[in-house]
């Protein structure tokens, strides 16, 4: 077996594809660096102008004579903590910064209680922005944009956001979705069904070798870009405060609304990487079944991309799969926004959940991996 | 010994069936050659026979073991190469075997003969896909040679084969047949070829073992003569049963009969008054008999 899965393995190295695949999500990862460089440059930018707006409007209000005078006396007291923000953003004096939106978010939070202000920001939300700001405060750690800060271990986090997680999936698709119909078209697979070895160790060694190879591969490049980013733009804190949905560890029975907390980020990722690991397995078994139906690797591929954009696409845009959202494992591919409760937030589905993907992702497996080896184990190869 | 029993094999593809109840048997020390047009059924069977397409019917012994359920044991005593060999292109020869030879458990000192026994040099290092058809094959014969097979099939070996390489691989199969005992199914169309080295015949159509004939058979001899009366000899030839086989077309017959019972047989064909004339031997090549088997639209009977 062991043999096996080294000559599989082997094979996978020595491909063209997936070298080409390989450097293709290198460049696109390098793309989304650059991209979120010059996002977090334009949100500092945005930051200083809407400090100054809200002085302005703040400004003209307390200035004009329909203002009541309690009203007027809460306008200055934000006024004045809103340009202590400014300065300290300014004079990169990120503490001020924080202990003045502590205090302004207090004071919201008071005005919001007392009926003295009405405001469209949530109380609750308010103070677990205080709880992240004080914990920053007493860890000594400067706040970044977590969003498109690119300092290594942010990175880390964000890297399996966005649109990432489709184009690692199709990375995915691309190294494992040909693994026996590229064989099988090619004719090669005969050289190996003729030797005494059992079909069952031979799609097994396939699978095995295809989820080694790509958790390396995706170890490699993102292990590279943590060194490199750490390096040239800093590794930042592993103990940064990252939101944290207290219920992702409940199931589609017994769901529950997103509670937000705070965690460390090592934690976070700490938390990411068996999820990450699970999904590599079953999007590598999701592969291997469509390839093991399949005779040709163009129709493999391209059928396993068009359904993942497919479904992708419906479930953003429309309603339709909506349904059926629990049991997609593509929902399952933004492992921060499990973790975080964003998207059960955004899907208005409350079983989204950390252990609903883990779950989703070991029945993947099992299903795609035990009927992958049947239909092998009894197809004609011609 | 017998080291190969198909016990009437059927396999349909794609609705056709391509095999029909098919029976043969190979022993040690023999090279059979498996011969018919294309389409006949050559390589489906030797694909069955490897385990790559699963007979619908019928059952398959290689060395006594059972394919269906002993298959690792079975094909451990048989190596194959089947059809033109794909092998990876994105591999270097030397790769493939070192690879192979892992799977099958086989000595690294086993690898160096084999890479000697291609004759393919320093090409051994270079990626299959920089490779000529020929130097595909001989690389396909290596890696069937990794291990000394009691059942070895080959399926068009002289493809792309330059003449060299064609009489190496003749001296090859015989040494393997007479120093190893090697059951060797060979099917090709060149037949002038495969007569050189093959004991016996096996010959298929439309997914039917036909005959069957050993190489040479002192005793059986061919003839053909001119006839006076087609029908009277079409009647009297049917109801022989010492005569092998026969065709009549227009007023000439040809046909093969143990070489004693010939003048009996003149005799027969004289008593009742059938002429005959231009009698003459034919010398028996394989070529004249595939004639013989396969085209018999031309035929106005055969038996």
């Amino acid at each position: 077996m062991r043999s096996l899965i080294s000559f599989e393995l082997f094979k996978l190295f020595k491909r063209r594809k997936n070298i080409a695949g390989i450097v293709a999500l290198i460049v696109l990862i390098l793309i989304y660096i650059f991209t979120s460089i010059g996002m977090e440059k334009s949100r500092y930018a945005t930051d200083i102008s809407l400090c100054k707006d809200d002085i302005q409007s703040n400004e003209s209000m307390i200035k004009s004579t329909d203002t009541p005078k309690e009203t007027v006396k809460l306008l200055s007291k934000h006024v004045s903590l809103v340009k202590t923000e400014l300065k300290a953003l300014d004079n990169g004096d990120w503490k001020t910064f924080l202990k003045a939106k502590i205090q302004d978010n207090n004071n919201k939070i008071s005005e919001i209680n007392n009926d003295s202000l009405i405001s469209g920001d949530n109380p609750d939300e308010l103070k677990a922005e205080n709880r992240k700001y004080q914990y920053l405060l007493n860890n000594n750690i400067k706040p970044i944009y977590e969003n498109c800060n690119t300092q290594a271990f942010n990175f880390l986090k964000n890297v399996l956001t966005d649109i990432m997680p489709i184009i690692m999936l199709i990375l995915l698709f691309l190294i494992s979705a040909d693994i026996v119909s590229n064989e099988a078209e090619g004719g090669s697979l005969r050289l190996l069904l003729v030797q005494p070895v059992s079909r069952s160790k031979i799609i097994f060694s396939k699978f095995a070798a295809s989820v080694i190879y790509c958790f390396s591969v995706i170890i490699f490049i993102f292990g590279t870009f943590f060194v490199i980013l750490g390096l040239t733009r800093g590794f930042g804190s592993a103990y940064y405060p990252i939101s944290f949905n207290n219920n992702c560890f409940l199931t589609f029975f017994n769901a529950r609304d997103v509670s937000v907390s705070i965690i460390p980020l090592y934690a976070f990722l700490l938390l990411s990487v068996p999820i990450l690991i699970l999904l590599i397995i079953a999007t590598v078994s999701f592969s291997l079944l469509f390839s093991t139906i399949f005779n040709s690797s163009a129709t493999s591929i391209s059928l396993l991309i068009i359904l993942t954009v497919a479904v992708y696409v419906f479930l953003n845009r429309f309603n339709i799969l909506k349904p059926a959202a629990p049991i997609l494992f593509f929902l399952y591919t933004n492992i921060p926004g499990l973790l975080d409760g964003t998207i059960s937030k955004s899907m208005h589905l409350n079983s989204i959940t950390y252990t609903s993907g883990v779950i989703v992702f070991i029945l993947y497996t099992i299903i795609c991996y035990a009927t992958s080896s049947f239909i092998f184990n009894k197809k004609d190869i011609h | 010994m017998e080291t190969l029993i198909l016990n009437n094999i059927s396999k349909t593809l794609s609705k056709r069936q391509i095999l029909k109840n098919i029976s043969f048997k190979m022993n040690d020390h023999e090279i059979a050659g498996f011969i018919g047009p294309n389409g006949a059924g050559k390589t489906t069977t030797m694909k069955v026979i490897t385990d790559l397409l699963r007979p619908d019917e019928g059952t398959i012994r290689i060395c006594g073991f059972d394919l269906k359920n002993q298959r690792e044991k079975a094909l451990e005593k048989c190596s194959a190469i089947i059809e033109t060999p794909s092998l990876y292109n994105y591999l270097t020869g030397k790769e493939i075997l070192q690879y192979i030879s892992k799977i099958r458990g086989i000595k690294k000192e086993r690898v160096e003969e084999i890479i000697d026994f291609t004759g393919l040099g320093e090409r051994i290092c270079d990626k299959v896909r920089k490779y000529s058809l020929g130097m595909k094959q001989r690389l396909a014969l290596g890696i069937c040679l990794l291990t000394a097979p009691a059942l070895l099939l080959l399926d068009e070996p002289t493809n792309g084969l330059d003449p060299q390489g064609i009489i190496d691989l003749r001296v090859m199969l015989k040494k393997l047949k007479d120093q190893n005992g090697t059951s060797i199914l060979v099917s090709s169309h060149n037949l002038s070829e495969i007569q050189k080295i093959c004991d016996r015949f096996i010959f298929i159509n439309d997914g039917k073992i036909i005959s069957q004939k050993n190489n040479i058979n002192t005793n059986i001899k061919t003839f053909r003569m001119e006839i006076s009366d087609a029908e009277k000899v079409n009647k009297l030839f049917s109801e022989r049963s010492d005569i092998e086989q026969f065709k009549i077309h227009n007023n000439n017959v040809q046909f093969s009969i143990n070489n004693s019972k010939l003048s009996e047989l003149l005799k027969e064909l004289l008593n009742n008054n059938i002429d005959f004339t231009d009698f003459e031997q034919i010398t028996w090549n394989i070529e004249q008999e595939y004639d013989w088997i396969y085209n018999r639209e031309d035929l106005n009977c055969d038996h």
